[in-house]
C-alpha cells in the first residue's frame, strides 16, 4: 500500500519537475482516500493533443490528499465515451469513481472538452459536462474539471482553479539579492513575475476579486504599500508616511485596506478608504499593533498586539473600536488569517516552554486551538478559498525557505519547493470568477 | 576586440589632452578637483569624489570628519548595536559606543545618522518590522537624551530582511538582532 503511494508520488512529482517552477509533493494522505481513476482524454483534433488534461486533473486530485489515483498502467481499458464504460472492469481494479472524456476542435479553432463522472460501485453516471474553451486556457479548464469532480465526490467546493502569490529571493552572484513577487497556478505551473527588485518585498494580499495584489516594497529604501493590477501590471503607491507603512489587508467588499502606520513613532492599525484616500485610525496604543485581517463579515478586524506583554491576537469591532483579546494559549500568537467562512483563524503560535514557531488554527465557535504543523520556523499561513488547506512558509535545507501546506484537520501534508532560491510569504487567491 | 580598440583610443585621447593643456593658455584647475597622486607600480591612486556642493573648503572638512568613523582605534568605528531576543532596550555594554556617536553628532550638527533596525528571523515578518523600528527608535532615544538634535536622526526598519547571517541557530540570530548606525552624508 505504502509502496503504491510512494510510486504514485514518484510518478507525479518527477513528471512535474521539468515544467513547474514550484514542485509540489504530497507527503501525507487521508486515511480513507477515495480510489478514483481519470482515463486519458481522447483527442479528436489533428496532430498532437495540446496537453495531457487527464494528468492535470489526476495530479490535482492526488495533491489534495483525499484521493488515490489509479496508475495508467493498471487501467483495464481507456474509454472516452459513456457508452464504452464497463463498470465491472473498474470495480475489479478497485476503483469507486471514474472520469472519462474527450476534446474536440470546433470550426473556429476553439476546443470543446467533454467529460463524464461515474459512480463505479452503483454503475451510474454522476455528471456530464461540456466545456468550450480558447486553447490558451487549457490548464485552467483541467483545473475546473478537477474542481467539479472534487465537489461531486466530497460535497466541498474545489480550489484547484486558483492561484498562489509568493515572494522569492535569489542571491545574485555579484552580491546582494533579487526579490520577486510571483503568481503561479495552485499546482505550481505558469509562474509569472509581478515585480522584481533588489530590495525586499513583503506581505502580498489578494483583493477580494483576485484582480489586484497589495504588497510592501522597500524599493524607496523605506517600507511602502503598493497596489498592483494582476492583469495589466499597473500599480499605484499609497501615500507614504514617515516610518512603517505596511501589512495591507483588504476589506471583504474591496473598498478599504486595513494597514499599519507608525509615523516613525509607534505602529497602529489604520483603515484606508480606496476611493476617498482617507485614513482612519483604529487602534491607539503604545504597544506594537500590526498584521490586521478583516473578518469575512466585515464587522471586525483581528490583529497582532504585544500590549499584554507578548504578541497575541486581538479583535477590534470596526463600528465601536472596542478591542478584546482572543488567544490565551501559548506565549506567542500572531499573523492571524481567516478561512473564507469565518469559522477558523490560522496563526503563528508558540507554546509556553517551547522554542518552535508553528501554525495553529483557532476555531471561532469553541475557542479551541489546534497546532497543525511540527516545524521550528513555520510562518505566514494562508487558507485556500474553500477553507480546507493552509499554505505556509517554513525553513528548508541549507537556509532556503520553502512552502508547505497542511489540511485544516492536519491529515494531509504537502511540500512545495522552488527550483532555485528561497520562497516565502504565500498568499492563496480567492476563487476564480467564471 | 572592440573593447581593446576603444581602450587604446581612450589612452591616446588622454595623452593628447595632456599635451593639449601644455600648449593652451593655462586655466587653473577647478578648486574642487583634488590633487592627483603620482601613479607608481605599487601605489593605487583612488580618486576621491568631491561633495555635491562643490565647495572645496567644505569637502576638505568633510573628508576629515568622516575619516574618524573608519578609524579602528576610535569607538566610532563600531556602528552596530546588538540586542537580546524580543528586546529593544540598549544593553549597558554599548553605552560607551553610543556616547561616542552622540559626541560626534553633537559636534557636527550638519551630520545626520540613519538608524537601521533589524531582527532575527523568528516570529512573524510584520511584527519583526515593528520590532526593528522599536530598536532603531531606542537607539535614537539614547542619542536624543544626551543632546543630539532630532533633526540629525532618522530611523528605518528592515525587520528580519537583509540578515547578515543565514543559519537557523542562536549564533546567527544574535548577529541579526541589531541596529546599524549609517552615516549617509559620507
Amino acid at each position: 500500500m505504502i509502496i503504491r503511494l510512494l510510486l504514485l508520488i514518484g510518478i507525479f512529482s518527477t513528471a512535474s519537475v521539468a515544467r513547474a517552477e514550484l514542485v509540489i509533493d504530497i507527503t501525507h494522505y487521508v486515511e480513507d482516500a477515495l480510489p478514483v481513476a481519470v482515463v486519458p482524454f481522447a483527442w479528436r483534433g489533428a496532430g498532437r493533443a495540446p496537453g495531457d488534461i487527464a494528468k492535470i486533473i489526476a495530479d490535482d486530485l492526488t495533491r489534495s490528499g483525499q484521493f488515490k489515483l489509479l496508475e495508467r498502467g493498471k487501467m483495464p481499458d481507456q474509454p472516452s465515451m459513456a457508452k464504452d464504460v464497463r463498470f465491472a472492469q473498474w470495480r475489479g481494479a478497485g476503483v469507486d469513481h471514474l472520469v472519462v472524456g474527450d476534446i474536440q476542435v470546433t470550426a473556429s479553432g476553439r476546443y470543446e472538452i467533454r467529460f463524464y463522472l461515474f459512480d463505479v460501485v452503483r454503475g451510474e453516471q454522476m455528471a456530464a459536462y461540456t466545456i468550450p474553451i480558447h486553447p490558451r486556457v487549457f490548464r485552467k479548464a483541467a483545473h475546473r474539471i478537477a474542481d467539479i469532480v472534487y465537489e461531486k465526490l466530497t460535497g466541498e467546493k474545489g480550489a484547484f482553479d486558483t492561484r498562489i502569490a509568493y515572494v522569492t529571493v535569489e542571491k545574485k552572484r555579484s552580491g546582494g539579492q533579487l526579490f520577486r513577487l510571483k503568481i503561479a497556478d495552485s499546482d505550481g505551473h505558469n509562474a509569472k513575475t509581478m515585480i522584481a527588485r533588489r530590495q525586499a518585498i513583503m506581505s502580498p494580499a489578494w483583493s477580494p476579486k483576485g484582480d489586484k495584489i497589495a504588497y510592501v516594497s522597500f524599493e524607496t529604501k523605506r517600507p511602502n504599500i503598493y497596489i498592483q493590477e494582476v492583469a495589466t501590471g499597473k500599480r499605484t503607491r499609497l501615500r507614504a508616511f514617515k516610518g512603517i507603512n505596511s501589512a495591507p489587508a483588504w476589506s471583504p467588499d474591496g473598498r478599504q485596506l486595513a494597514l499599519v502606520l507608525s509615523h516613525g513613532k509607534n505602529p497602529d492599525i489604520y483603515l484606508y478608504d480606496l476611493r476617498t484616500k482617507k485614513f482612519t485610525r483604529l487602534t491607539r496604543h503604545f504597544a506594537i499593533d500590526t498584521e490586521p485581517v478583516w473578518a469575512p463579515n466585515g464587522r471586525s478586524i483581528l490583529f497582532t498586539s504585544d500590549r499584554g506583554g507578548s504578541p497575541q491576537v486581538y479583535e477590534a469591532t470596526v463600528a465601536t473600536k472596542k478591542i478584546q483579546r482572543i488567544t490565551f494559549e501559548g506565549n506567542y500568537n500572531a499573523r492571524p488569517r481567516f478561512s473564507a467562512d469565518g469559522r477558523n483563524v490560522a496563526m503563528v503560535h508558540r507554546d509556553r516552554g517551547d522554542s518552535r514557531f508553528q501554525i495553529a488554527v483557532l476555531a471561532r465557535d469553541t475557542g479551541a486551538l489546534n497546532v497543525l504543523t511540527d516545524g521550528a520556523l513555520d510562518e505566514s499561513p494562508s487558507f485556500s478559498p474553500n477553507g480546507r488547506m493552509i499554505i505556509y512558509a517554513t525553513a528548508g535545507r541549507r537556509s532556503r525557505g520553502v512552502l508547505a501546506a497542511v489540511s485544516v484537520d492536519g491529515q494531509v501534508r504537502q511540500r512545495l519547493a522552488l527550483q532555485t532560491g528561497s520562497v516565502r510569504e504565500p498568499a492563496w487567491s480567492p476563487f476564480s470568477r467564471h | 576586440m572592440n573593447i581593446k580598440i576603444i581602450a587604446i583610443l581612450f589612452v591616446l585621447a588622454g595623452l593628447t589632452a595632456c599635451t593639449g593643456q601644455k600648449t593652451k593658455s593655462t586655466t587653473p584647475p577647478p578648486v574642487n578637483d583634488p590633487p592627483r597622486l603620482d601613479v607608481q607600480d605599487d601605489v593605487i591612486a583612488t580618486e576621491i569624489e568631491p561633495l555635491d556642493d562643490g565647495n572645496a573648503i567644505a569637502s576638505d572638512d568633510a573628508l576629515s570628519i568622516y575619516a574618524v568613523l573608519d578609524d579602528p582605534t576610535s569607538p566610532l568605528s563600531n556602528k552596530v548595536i546588538y540586542f537580546d531576543f524580543n528586546q529593544s532596550q540598549v544593553r549597558a555594554e554599548f553605552d560607551a559606543i553610543l556616547a561616542a556617536h552622540a559626541d560626534f553628532l553633537r559636534s557636527h550638527p550638519d551630520v545626520t545618522v540613519l538608524l537601521e533596525g533589524y531582527c532575527d528571523e523568528r516570529g512573524t515578518r510584520e511584527y519583526n518590522l515593528a520590532l526593528g523600528e522599536k530598536r532603531g527608535l531606542s537607539v535614537g532615544e539614547y542619542l536624543l537624551v544626551v543632546g543630539v538634535s532630532d533633526a540629525q536622526i532618522e530611523t528605518v526598519s528592515f525587520g528580519e530582511e537583509n540578515p547578515v547571517a543565514d543559519a537557523h541557530n542562536e549564533t546567527a540570530w544574535a548577529q541579526n538582532r541589531r541596529v546599524h548606525l549609517v552615516y549617509p552624508g559620507r
